[in-house]
């Protein structure tokens, strides 16, 4: 019996050894899912070396597919498992690594660890956010290199930024996500608000939105507010259309944003470059064109969108005219 | 022992009435000028007539939504008041039959499907109609109970599966751009209101307003015991039906602009009888001003105290339980007879 | 003259096992007052409901002169309505549509209230008010109608004797003024004293219908409940 239990321990010490081991190699297949898996997949695409072990993405019915298979041609055709699908789908492609936003970790995060899956998980809501997640990413496969050349390329456009002249009153801006009923404030702790104070601006909707989400204001409390710049964004249709009906709107004529027209569907492409994806440095630099004019009128912005679809995507100059440009909207010139 | 009042006469109630809605309109008026713009507070004749500014707000923002508040309370009011009577039962509103779920599924759709307001006005009408056509016809093919029985047990089946279509919508409804929008909408808001909203509905709920007034009467008649009624008026359950067909078409047509706002329904027809009695005669337009000035209120409430707006729902929730709390146990209303 | 006229009626309720009524034919008419018993679910209220035209016979005829006011057994009562007013919904098949009750309805409410003696009630919440109290109020709804049928499903179930005078002696006097009364009832005492005719009832089928003299005899009253029945003397308002 005895013999027994010594044998049996030394398998088990044996077996750990082997996990602990096979656990540090670098992982060969990544799963990227769950909700909000554009921002995760938009982010392990920006290393070159990645994109042929993702093995399946899902929730590519967002319009996620069209923008990647153009950095990665036969991305589509890819495994798509839906946003929703259960633990066990995603367990079934037995992966080395599954890379998910934090959000998933209640959840099918931690479904996958209890089967004895690894998973990375991302916050990715501030720029700091963003240069844990990256280096995380590139130590994780040992990448590291690739990695601080793009927290220093949001690094050097940051400071780009804040070194622009800044006219002597700060512009009070208003960013607002246009709906059906009305207009919509983020909260203080999300990407919107950070940029624009970061470009130079005053957010004065700072303080006004106890929520985690977007909140409605009405056009009282914008009046009282009375903004220089207004910044619209709309996630469904081209948010130019959105600028244009409130500079149309009656209600609205007196605001000073209004009688100056300084009012500006937020710059897109495949989607709003006010989202925390890997895009948001050029939602911080258009920002900054919009709202300080003259400080900025050495930045273009095409070309900034350029050099960023480069560097991160490799993507040429030809595709970049022929399938990026093409999909711009708001007012981004 | 029993506080009520005691009952009055017919004719004292009517000046009680006029009373009452003169109050109410003082009230609106007030309400009006109460808002964010300069300052949370009230605004003054003073600044109304220097600031061109302030007159636009009132025009443009504060009086089209007072308007669609207005209307709001007072069809919710007052169908919360018929179908009060309808069903004999103090305890429900004109959302009960599914009809609030129902607008909500239809107005969810046309929201998902990009429909213009016109369209959202539209389904939720639909499905308003729809709900009540599912309960009443769920309801003839229950096999016990009177009518009223069986028009509450298929309400509660249609409702919960609106609600789980509902749910399921949300569920599918993408995080980023539908999601956050359906969520606010499904709580209530007069936020989007402008006068081109309220056209359609003012008219729509208008007219079934004015045909549930000429039938006053007969609805307190319906409140009567099932045999009774049948005895005195041989269609009662043809003309239940109608009565239910006229407060749901209402009530869908203002919950496509206004979403789901609960409580107002079903506390203000209890308040009117508290002022004036059961009589219908009176109760009826009571519920109509007393509804409008108590979304009035609400709506101002829901506009003034933070920079972001409140969603409605949750203030006419909060209030209304407040207030139906406070009813139920001050006042011993002895409601059946042992 | 009003009348009733009941051909070979059947009707059993939805999903009940036996018929509540069979073969039922009976004749009623001018100005008379009809006792009907019975015991428990023989088929009284089932007959009255009819005569009502709550219940639909499912084979045979029901003809009845005129829409006959109809006073149910129990009442749910919803709301805290005033006595005027509960009173006032009697006056129903006398309104149009689209209208509300005038002035000359509600004076009729009075008078039908000081009738009964109740008209210091027409102000009080029906809530409040005592059994007998309420079923007097209800026998107001009854005479506000102004129907020439009156079908009363125990009419004096909560009363107190002197309350049951009242009800008798208002009986003799709608039935002077031409009305066709019948009523059901277990008070056998009021039946033989109000009673012209009677109609008993048991297990869907008629067992009599006959003037009160032929009807109410010790055998025919404990075969119709099942319990020996013995006349004997009892307490009686003086009035009877």
């Amino acid at each position: 019996m005895k013999a027994g239990f010594k044998v049996l321990a030394m398998l088990i010490i044996c077996l750990s050894i082997a996990v602990m081991l096979w656990g540090d190699a670098e992982p060969q297949t990544i799963v990227l899912g769950g909700k909000a898996v554009v921002m995760v997949a938009d982010v392990v695409y920006a290393f070159p070396e990645l994109r042929s072990k993702v093995i399946a993405v899902a929730g590519t019915d967002q319009g996620l597919g069209t923008f990647l298979e153009i950095v990665s041609p036969g991305f589509l055709s890819k495994p798509q498992p839906d946003r929703n699908a259960s633990v066990e789908t995603y367990a079934g492609y037995k992966a080395d690594l599954y890379i998910f936003k934090s959000t998933m970790k209640p959840s099918l995060g931690k479904g996958l660890e209890d089967l004895g899956f690894k998973v990375l998980y991302m916050d990715l809501e501030s720029p700091d956010d963003y240069y844990k997640d990256i280096t995380a990413l590139g130590r994780r496969f040992g990448l590291e290199s690739r990695a601080n050349a793009l927290v220093n390329f949001y690094r050097t456009k940051i400071a780009l930024v804040q070194n622009l002249k800044k006219p002597e009153r700060l512009p009070k801006v208003l960013v607002v996500q246009f709906s059906a009923d009305g207009l919509m404030v983020p909260p203080d702790t999300w990407m919107q608000t950070r940029m624009v104070a970061m470009a130079g601006g005053i957010p004065i909707w700072k303080g006004s939105n106890p929520g985690s989400s977007w909140a409605k204001v009405n056009p009282e409390q914008l009046m009282a507010w009375n903004p220089d710049v207004m910044l619209v964004i709309n996630y469904r249709e081209d948010a130019r259309g959105s600028a244009q009906k409130i500079l149309q709107d009656n209600a609205y004529k007196a605001l000073t944003a209004v009688k100056n027209s300084k009012v500006f569907g937020f710059a897109q492409d495949f989607y709003s470059w006010d989202q925390p994806d890997t895009r948001w440095i050029l939602g911080l630099l258009w920002i900054a064109k919009k709202i300080n004019p003259e400080g900025a009128k050495d930045i273009n912005i095409q070309e900034e969108a350029f050099a960023f679809y480069n560097f991160f995507y490799n993507i040429e100059r030809a595709v970049f005219n022929e399938k990026i440009v093409v999909k711009f909207g708001g007012d981004i010139e | 022992m029993n506080r009520l009042p005691e009952a009055k006469n017919f004719v004292l109630s009517k000046v009680k009435f006029f009373i009452v809605s003169g109050i109410a309109l003082a009230v609106i008026l007030f309400l009006t000028l109460w808002g964010r713009y300069p300052e949370p507070g009230l605004l003054g004749i003073r600044e109304l007539v220097s600031d061109e500014l302030s007159l636009r707000i009132i025009l443009l923002v504060r009086l089209p939504r007072m308007a669609g508040a207005i209307l709001l309370g007072a069809v919710l009011a007052l169908s919360g008041t018929v179908f009060q009577y309808v069903f004999a039962n103090p305890l429900v509103d004109s959302g009960f039959l599914g009809v609030s779920q129902g607008a909500g599924l239809g107005t969810i759709i046309a929201m998902l499907s990009g429909f213009s307001f016109a369209g959202m006005l539209g389904l939720a009408f639909a499905g308003a109609l729809l709900s009540l056509a599912a309960s009443v016809f769920l309801a003839k093919r229950i096999r016990f109970g009177g009518l009223v029985l069986r028009l509450v047990l298929s309400g509660i089946a249609v409702s919960s599966v609106l609600s789980a279509l509902i749910s399921l919508l949300k569920f599918t409804a993408d995080p980023l751009k539908e999601l956050p929008e359906i969520t606010y909408w499904l709580m209530g808001g007069l936020s989007g209101v402008r006068w081109q909203v309220l056209v359609l509905p003012a008219g729509i709920a208008g007219l079934c307003a004015v045909v549930l007034l000429a039938l006053r009467w007969k609805v307190g008649l319906l409140a009567m015991d099932d045999a009774v009624a049948k005895s005195l008026v041989p269609q009662t359950d043809k003309l239940r039906l109608v009565l239910l067909g006229l407060s749901v078409a209402g009530t869908a047509v203002v919950t496509a602009y206004a979403g789901i706002v609960p409580w107002a329904g079903l506390i203000v027809p209890h308040i009117a009888r508290l002022l004036f009695g059961a009589d219908t005669r009176i109760t009826i337009p009571a519920s109509i001003v007393l509804g409008a000035v108590f979304m009035a209120l609400c709506d101002t409430v829901a506009r003034s105290l933070f920079p972001v707006e409140i969603p409605l729902g949750i203030i006419t929730a909060l209030l209304g339980c407040i207030v139906f709390v406070i009813l139920l146990v001050t006042i011993p209303i002895k409601v059946e007879r042992a | 003259m009003p009348s009733i006229d009941c051909r070979t009626v059947a009707y059993t309720y939805p999903h009940a096992r036996k018929p509540a009524l069979m073969d039922f034919s009976v004749s009623c008419s001018g100005a008379s007052v009809y006792a009907v018993l019975g015991p428990n679910g023989g088929g009284k209220s089932t007959f009255l409901q009819m005569c009502a035209g709550l219940l639909k016979p499912d084979s045979g005829t029901i003809e009845v002169s005129e829409r006959p006011a109809f006073l149910p057994q129990q009442e749910r009562i919803a709301f805290a309505f005033s006595v005027l007013e509960y009173v006032l919904f009697g006056r129903a098949p006398h309104i149009p549509f689209l209208h509300v009750p005038t002035s000359s309805d509600e004076e009729r409410v009075l008078s039908a209230l000081s009738a009964l003696g109740i008209e210091h009630l027409a102000k009080k919440r029906i809530t409040e008010l005592s059994g007998g109290e309420l079923q007097l109020v209800r026998f107001a709804r009854i005479l506000v109608q102004e129907s020439s049928i009156y079908l009363l499903d125990e009419p004096t179930d909560m009363l107190d004797p002197a309350h049951s005078v009242q009800i008798a002696k208002l009986l003799a006097r709608e039935k002077e003024q031409g009305r066709l009364i019948l009523m059901a009832t277990h008070d056998l005492m009021f039946a033989q004293e109000c009673a012209d005719y009677i109609i008993m009832i048991k297990n869907g089928i008629l067992q009599c219908c006959s003037n009160s003299g032929a009807c109410l005899t010790e055998d025919r009253l404990s075969l119709l409940f099942d319990v020996p029945m013995k006349q004997r003397s009892t307490f009686l308002p003086a009035v009877f």
